[in-house]
C-alpha cells in the first residue's frame, strides 16, 4: 500500500469543497421548504417539469370546456324556451280553435274573430322563434346575426313563413335549399377529442349547438308529408274561417296536420332532453378531470411539507457538523509538541 | 603505515556540516513559511558525500582513508511533471463543460417557465380567446375578433423578449471571448515568456530559481483551462558547463497539428473574429523558427475553430457556432444558433399556418414581419398585421363555401375558427429549419404546444448533462490536484521532523569542532613541553 502524503492544503482545499456542496444541499432544502415545490428551475428535474408543462395545457383547455359547456347550457336553454313557449301556443290553438270548439253556431262575426285571434297567434309564434341569447338568433343556424324568420304575404289571402328569406312551405319553395338549411351545424369543442377533415368537422367529435328553426315547425320535403309548416298553417286556417262559406272539412284536415306538428315538437323535447343530458354528463367528466389533473400536478411538482421540513433538517444538521469538523481541522502538529 | 593526515583537516569537515544544515534549517523555513502560498512546490536541499581524493605515493595494503565532509550539490523542487500534464489535460476538459454551462444557464433563463408565466402561458390564452370567438353566441363579434388580436399582441411581446434575450446571449458570449478571453491568453503568453528570460538569466548565474518557475507553472495552468496544451522541456548547453532550462508550448489542435506559441524568449498569439451572423473563429499566429539573430518566424493566422479538442475557447465555439441538426452535415453540440432556429421554426410555423387558414377563407394575412412581408418569419420580425390591427383584415370565421364562393361577411358559422383552435392546439405540424442551407430539416413533427416544450425541456436536459460531466470532471480535477499535493505539497509534521534533525545534526557538527579543538588544544599547548 503507498503511503500518501496528507499536506495541510489537501485538507483545507477538500474541507472547503465538502462544506460548499453541503452548503448547496442546505440551500436546495430549504427553497423547497419556502416554495412548497420540489425544483425550482426546469434542469433539476427535466422529466417533471415536462410532465408538469403537458399537465398545465390540459389544465387550460378543462377550463376552457367548462367555461364553453356552461355558455352553450344557457344556449340551450334558451332553444328550450322557444320550444316550450312554441308548445303551449301550439297546445292553445289545439284547444280553443279546434273543430269542437267550433261547434256552436258561431256564425261569421264570431269565426271572423277567431280568425284574427289565430293572426296574431301567428305573430307571435314568429316572435317566439326570433328568440336571442346575447345578441345573436338561437335559432337561426349559421346566420345568427340576422332575423330568420318572417311573415310574409303569399299572395293567397294568409301570411307564409320565410326562413332566411326562402318560403318554407307552399309552391315557393324549395325543398332542396330547405334540406340543407335544416342541415347546418354549429360546433363547439367540449373536450370529446375535436376532429376536422379537410373542412368539416367530424360530428361525434364535437357538440352541435345548432337547431334551424324550421325544424321545428316543419317544412316542405322534411319527409313527414308536410304541405304547410305549422306557422303558415295558423295563417291557413285563419283565411279559412274567414270565408264566407266555412269549409268544415277542410279546416278539419288542417287542424290534423297542426296536431301532428305539435306532436313531432313534443318530440324535439326529447331531443333536447338527451343533449341536456349529455351536457350534464361532460360537466361532471370536466370537474372530475380538473380534480385529478391538480392532483397529478401537485404529485410531479409540489412536495410534501413534512418531507420537505425533514430534508432541511437533515441538511441543517449535516452542515453544522461539518462546520463543527471545521473547527478541528488545523490539527494540531509536531510544532505544538516541540519544547 | 597509513597515510598521514591533515592535521586541520577535520575542522573543514565540521565546518562543511555547519553550514549545509544551517542551508537546510534555511530550506525547512522556506517551506514552512510557504505552507499557504498557492502553487508552492516543496524544495529540499540535496546533500551529497565528498569522496576521498588524490593518490598517495605512501599508500600501504590497508587503506583508512574516509570522507571529506558533504557536499551542497542544489536546492530541488519535489514535483512530479506527470501529474503536471495529467492535470492540465483535466484543467481543458473542465474548461470545455464550465463554459458551456454558463451559456446554457444563461438560455435557460430565457426559455425556463416553471415560475413564471410567458410563452406557454400566451399560447392558452390565445387558444382560451379563439375558443370563446367559436361560442355560438360570439361567433362574427367585433369584440371577440379584438379579444383574439390583443391576445396575439401579448404573446408576440414575450416572443419578442425572448428573442432579443437570446441575441444578448450571444452578443455577451462574443464580449466575453473579445475582451477577457483572448485578452488573458495573450497576456499569459507574454507573461510566461518574460518569466523565461528571467529564469533563465538567473539560472546563468547559478541560481535555481525555483519560486520564479513556481509562478511560471501557475500561469501555465492557467493557460491550459483554454485550450489543450503541450509543455516542453529542454536543456540549452551555453558552454563552460552551464546548462539552462527552456521551455516550449504548443497548442495541440484535434487532429494533431501542433502549433508552437512559445518558444524560449519568443512567444506567438491568439486572436477571436466575430461574423455579422454572430459565428466566432478563433485564429493562431505561431511560431515556425528562428531568423539567426534569435528572433522568430512566425506563420499564421491560421484557423482553429473547429480543431479544439478541449477547453474554455472551444465551450464559447461551440455554444456561438453549432446549431445540432440545423446545421448541414448536424453538428454534435446545440449551441445557441439551435435555440435561435428552433424558436424561429416554432413562431414561423405558427403565424404561417394561421395566416394559410385565413387566406384559404378568402381573408388577408392576419401576421407579417416588420417590413410587411408574409414569409421569413422569425422570432424577432414577426407582428399582427397593420390591416388587422386597424381593422381591414379580420379573422374569418367560416370557411368557403363547396363551389368557393366566400361565406357571407354576417355568417355566424365557426368552422374556420374551430381550424384554428386545431391547429394551435391538436394537429400535427412540421416545424422546418428556414436556413438556405439546410431547408429540409424537418427540426420536429408534432403539435405546436409541445414543439415549444421540447425546446424548454431539451434546454433541462442538456444543461442537466452538462451539469452532470462538470461534477465528474471538477471531481477527477480535484483528485489529481491532491495527488500532486500529496508530492509537492508541504507537510508540516515533516517540516517539523526536519527541523527537529537539522538543528541536532547541527549540535552534532558544533559538538564535533568543540571535540576537534580540544583534541588540537591537547596537541599544540599541552603537548611537548617539558617539565614546564
Amino acid at each position: 500500500m503507498a503511503m500518501t502524503r496528507i499536506t495541510t492544503n489537501m485538507i483545507m482545499r477538500n474541507y472547503q469543497n465538502n462544506l460548499t456542496s453541503t452548503l448547496g444541499g442546505l440551500e436546495s432544502a430549504r427553497k423547497q421548504v419556502e416554495t412548497g415545490r420540489r425544483f425550482s428551475k426546469s434542469y433539476e428535474d427535466p422529466n417533471a417539469s415536462a410532465k408538469a408543462a403537458i399537465l398545465e395545457r390540459r389544465y387550460m383547455r378543462n377550463q376552457d370546456y367548462q367555461r364553453s359547456l356552461t355558455n352553450v347550457q344557457k344556449w340551450q336553454d334558451s332553444q328550450e324556451d322557444v320550444v316550450t313557449a312554441l308548445n303551449d301556443m301550439a297546445i292553445t290553438i289545439e284547444k280553443e280553435y279546434s273543430i269542437g270548439s267550433l261547434n256552436d253556431p258561431v256564425g261569421e262575426a264570431g269565426r271572423k274573430a277567431y280568425a284574427q285571434a289565430l293572426e296574431e297567434m301567428q305573430n307571435s309564434m314568429v316572435s317566439t322563434l326570433n328568440a336571442r341569447f346575447g345578441d345573436t338568433f338561437v335559432l337561426a343556424g349559421n346566420d345568427g346575426k340576422n332575423v330568420p324568420f318572417t311573415l310574409e304575404d303569399g299572395g293567397d289571402g294568409y301570411k307564409v313563413l320565410h326562413y332566411r328569406g326562402q318560403p318554407v312551405s307552399g309552391p315557393n319553395a324549395d325543398p332542396a335549399v330547405l334540406k340543407e338549411l335544416a342541415g347546418e351545424t354549429t360546433f363547439v369543442d367540449l373536450g370529446f377529442g375535436m376532429e376536422i377533415q379537410g373542412d368539416t368537422v367530424v360530428a361525434s367529435s364535437a357538440f352541435n349547438t345548432a337547431l334551424p328553426g324550421i325544424k321545428l315547425v316543419g317544412y316542405e320535403g322534411d319527409g313527414n308529408g308536410t304541405t304547410s309548416d305549422m306557422v303558415t298553417m295558423v295563417g291557413k286556417m285563419a283565411k279559412a274561417l274567414k270565408e264566407p262559406d266555412f269549409d268544415a272539412d277542410a279546416y278539419k284536415t288542417m287542424m290534423a296536420e297542426f296536431s301532428d306538428h305539435r306532436e313531432r315538437l313534443e318530440d324535439q323535447f326529447s331531443v333536447l332532453g338527451t343533449k341536456t343530458q349529455l351536457l350534464n354528463a361532460t360537466k361532471d367528466r370536466l370537474e372530475s378531470e380538473e380534480l385529478a389533473i391538480t392532483q397529478q400536478f401537485d404529485d410531479a411538482v409540489n412536495i410534501n411539507p413534512a418531507e420537505a421540513i425533514m430534508n432541511y433538517s437533515w441538511a441543517n444538521y449535516a452542515y453544522n457538523s461539518a462546520l463543527k469538523v471545521g473547527t478541528s481541522i488545523i490539527t494540531p502538529s509536531l510544532l505544538d509538541f516541540m519544547k | 603505515m597509513a597515510m598521514t593526515r591533515s592535521t586541520f583537516a577535520g575542522f573543514t569537515t565540521a565546518q562543511l556540516a555547519l553550514a549545509a544544515s544551517q542551508r537546510a534549517l534555511d530550506v525547512t523555513g522556506q517551506n514552512l513559511s510557504n505552507v499557504n502560498t498557492k502553487g508552492y512546490t516543496r524544495q529540499r536541499l540535496d546533500l551529497a558525500s565528498i569522496s576521498p581524493t588524490g593518490a598517495s605515493y605512501f599508500m600501504a595494503q590497508t587503506d583508512c582513508r574516509v570522507g571529506q565532509g558533504v557536499e551542497m550539490t542544489g536546492v530541488i523542487q519535489i514535483r512530479d511533471p506527470f501529474l503536471d500534464i495529467q492535470y492540465r489535460n483535466q484543467l481543458a476538459k473542465v474548461g470545455t463543460v464550465d463554459a458551456q454551462d454558463s451559456i446554457l444557464k444563461q438560455i435557460g433563463e430565457v426559455f425556463d417557465e416553471i415560475d413564471k408565466e410567458a410563452v406557454s402561458a400566451g399560447l392558452e390564452a390565445v387558444i382560451s380567446a379563439l375558443d370563446q370567438m367559436s361560442q355560438p353566441d360570439s361567433a362574427n363579434q367585433g369584440a371577440s375578433d379584438t379579444l383574439v388580436r390583443s391576445s396575439f399582441e401579448t404573446l408576440l411581446n414575450v416572443i419578442h423578449e425572448h428573442a432579443s434575450t437570446l441575441g444578448t446571449v450571444r452578443a455577451d458570449a462574443i464580449s466575453e471571448m473579445e475582451t477577457t478571453d483572448i485578452p488573458n491568453i495573450n497576456q499569459y503568453l507574454d507573461s510566461i515568456v518574460e518569466l523565461n528570460k528571467s529564469i533563465k538569466s538567473t539560472q546563468i548565474l547559478g541560481g535555481a530559481a525555483l519560486e520564479l518557475q513556481d509562478q511560471r507553472n501557475s500561469l501555465i495552468d492557467e493557460l491550459a483551462t483554454y485550450f489543450p496544451i503541450d509543455v516542453e522541456y529542454e536543456d540549452l548547453n551555453l558552454g563552460g558547463g552551464i546548462k539552462v532550462d527552456t521551455l516550449k508550448i504548443t497548442l495541440k489542435g484535434a487532429d494533431g497539428t501542433k502549433y508552437v506559441l512559445v518558444d524560449d524568449a519568443n512567444h506567438g498569439s491568439v486572436s477571436f473574429e466575430a461574423d455579422a451572423n454572430g459565428k466566432g473563429k478563433v485564429s493562431v499566429t505561431h511560431l515556425t523558427g528562428k531568423n539567426a539573430d534569435g528572433s522568430a518566424i512566425t506563420q499564421g493566422p491560421d484557423d482553429i475553430t473547429d480543431n479544439l479538442a478541449h477547453g474554455v475557447l472551444k465551450g464559447n465555439l461551440d455554444a456561438l457556432n453549432k446549431s445540432g441538426g440545423f446545421d448541414n452535415p448536424p453538428s454534435d453540440f446545440n449551441g445557441i444558433g439551435y435555440y435561435e432556429k428552433m424558436f424561429d421554426a416554432v413562431v414561423n410555423t405558427m403565424v404561417t399556418t394561421l395566416n394559410d387558414l385565413n387566406i384559404a377563407a378568402g381573408g388577408g394575412a392576419l401576421f407579417t414581419t416588420t417590413t410587411g412581408a408574409t414569409t421569413g418569419f422569425t422570432a424577432s420580425n414577426t407582428k399582427v398585421a397593420d390591416d388587422w390591427v386597424n381593422g381591414t383584415v379580420r379573422i374569418i370565421t367560416d370557411v368557403k363555401k363547396p363551389d368557393g364562393s366566400d361565406a357571407p361577411d354576417d355568417t355566424t358559422a365557426n368552422v374556420n375558427v374551430l381550424k384554428m383552435i386545431d391547429a394551435l392546439n391538436a394537429k400535427e405540424l412540421e416545424f422546418k429549419s428556414d436556413a438556405a442551407d439546410n431547408p429540409n430539416y424537418v427540426a420536429f413533427k408534432g403539435k405546436l404546444p409541445e414543439a415549444y416544450t421540447k425546446l424548454q425541456n431539451l434546454q433541462a436536459i442538456d444543461r442537466k448533462a452538462t451539469d452532470a460531466v462538470l461534477t465528474n470532471r471538477t471531481s477527477v480535477l480535484n483528485e489529481i490536484a491532491d495527488n500532486k499535493d500529496a508530492v509537492s505539497g508541504v507537510y508540516m509534521d515533516e517540516e517539523v521532523m526536519n527541523l527537529m534533525r537539522y538543528q541536532q545534526s547541527y549540535n552534532a557538527a558544533a559538538r564535533l569542532m568543540t571535540t576537534l579543538d580540544e583534541a588540537l588544544n591537547t596537541l599544540i599547548n599541552n603537548t611537548g613541553v617539558v617539565g614546564r
